[in-house]
């Protein structure tokens, strides 16, 4: 299967787990948790220039399984998350990733913060303190979740195309 | 010393320039701008929805159990109460509507029309939107069209069916701001309008200043003028207050179900106009 149909189908899991999954269970958290640690592990792994296009196509299949209504915050937080994130993460030791992993997990925590902190000044709704601290603990717990899943997929790509660079050679 | 980057190689430009498009995208695109995108993603991801939410509402549900076995005597008490008074009720009810029967066919009036009810499933649900909305595993292939209402339980309905995809459809719940029902008290010639709280509930509006409001009272559809069948459940009157231009009032509803509780629909058929 080709990478450029991996991610797609990666991100689509991603959303229906999001949508069908967390939108569920805990109906009352504003930020999709899971949406957010996909992107900040996606500009992480992959670099703010690589991981754009992916950001963007998961914000497109987000966008696609909602109700239809207009959700103008979404693709700009979404964004401004990405380039916070590579902004951060020029500035974290990468060679720490056990460090770096955590430190971005509270990012993701905080970004889930800040996205219900934006979303009630877009549409002028409460805010409600346990939903929000929920929101934030599930942010960064999935964060590590993805990040292990995500690099592990990276590496397994980057394995086999050098072993067909490889078998070019030979 | 560091080279300075090409101008829209820096991440700021990039960043700025792909939130700005992706934004005036979603936000100025004309309505049905996404169906296209939408009814080829839809039937491909249903099926997973549907494996992924059972596993959800399994998991909500098991959760819930383990939380509330100290609270299960009294609840089941609660119930067995609430059952015996259900039971009067019905048996109150089937006097009633063989009597309804009997005055219809005196006055020869015409029969009510039928409906077919589809039961359905929820597979995902929105919490982006003022309020929650849902989408069911039901579709155009079901004979489902957008504006049928969306019932639970014994009749409450709940939401209107918003658009429609091959095998799924997505339901604007009542309490969406920009829905409206129109609605009369039960038994009486109360009439207003149902519409969303910001997606905190319900209110009751725009009943005449003179009429009695009861909390209490069961409010119903009257089937005027927004294509929904009347007689069809809704909640109870809470709190009344005067409208901000003391013309009208308003009024709080009580609902049995909660919109976020919400895991099996019927979605009521009715035969097209």
């Amino acid at each position: 299967m080709s990478i450029v149909l991996q991610h797609i189908l990666f991100l689509l899991l991603i959303v229906i787990m999001q949508r069908s999954f967390f939108d569920i269970l805990w109906p009352g958290f504003d930020a999709p948790a899971l949406i957010i640690a996909t992107t900040i592990t996606l500009v992480f792994v992959q670099g703010f220039a690589q991981s754009l296009r992916w950001v963007l196509v998961l914000v497109f299949f987000y966008v696609l399984l909602g109700n239809g209504d207009t959700q103008g915050l979404l693709p700009i937080v979404t964004v401004g998350i990405a380039y916070a994130t590579s902004f951060l993460s020029r500035r974290l030791l990468i060679e720490r990733h056990m460090e770096s992993s955590l430190a971005l997990g509270l990012v993701s925590a905080f970004m889930a913060l800040g996205y219900s902190l934006l979303l009630s000044l877009w549409q002028d709704t409460a805010l409600v303190l346990s939903a929000i601290i929920g929101n934030m603990v599930l942010s960064a717990l999935l964060f590590p979740c993805i990040f292990t899943v995500l690099r592990i997929w990276e590496e397994r790509i980057r394995f086999s195309l050098m072993s067909e660079f490889r078998g070019m050679r030979t | 010393m560091r080279a300075e980057r090409p101008f829209f190689e820096r991440n700021i430009v990039r960043a700025t320039v792909a939130g700005g498009l992706v934004w005036v995208i979603v936000t100025f695109a004309p309505a049905g701008f996404f169906s296209p995108f939408r009814s080829l993603i839809a039937p491909v991801a249903a099926p997973f929805q549907g494996f992924v939410s059972w596993l959800a509402f399994e998991t909500g549900d098991a959760a819930q159990f383990l939380s509330s076995i100290s609270d299960l005597k009294k609840e089941n008490e609660r119930l067995a109460r609430e059952n015996q008074r259900l039971a009067r009720d019905a048996a109150l009810l089937s006097e009633k509507e063989e009597e309804n029967r009997i005055l219809r066919e005196t006055l020869a009036l015409p029969k009510p029309v039928d409906v077919v009810r589809l039961s359905a499933e929820v597979i995902s649900r929105d919490t982006q939107e003022t309020s929650f909305s849902l989408t069911l595993n039901r579709g155009s292939t079901d004979g489902v069209r957008s504006g049928l209402p969306v019932v639970v339980g014994d009749g409450q309905i709940v939401g209107r069916i918003a658009t429609v995809n091959l095998t799924s459809a997505t339901v604007r719940l009542l309490s969406h701001p920009e829905s409206t029902v129109a609605a009369r008290i039960a038994g009486t010639s109360v009439q207003g309008v149902i519409r969303g709280d910001h997606g905190l509930g319900l209110v009751f509006d725009m009943a005449l200043s003179g009429e009695r409001l009861e909390p209490g009272a069961r409010l119903i559809t009257s089937g005027l003028g927004d294509g929904l069948p009347k007689d069809l459940y809704i909640g109870e009157i809470g709190q009344v207050r005067p409208s901000a231009d003391r013309l009208f009032q308003q009024a709080t509803i009580l609902t049995a179900s909660v919109e976020s509780d919400i895991r099996f629909a019927t979605i009521v058929i009715t035969p097209l106009p």
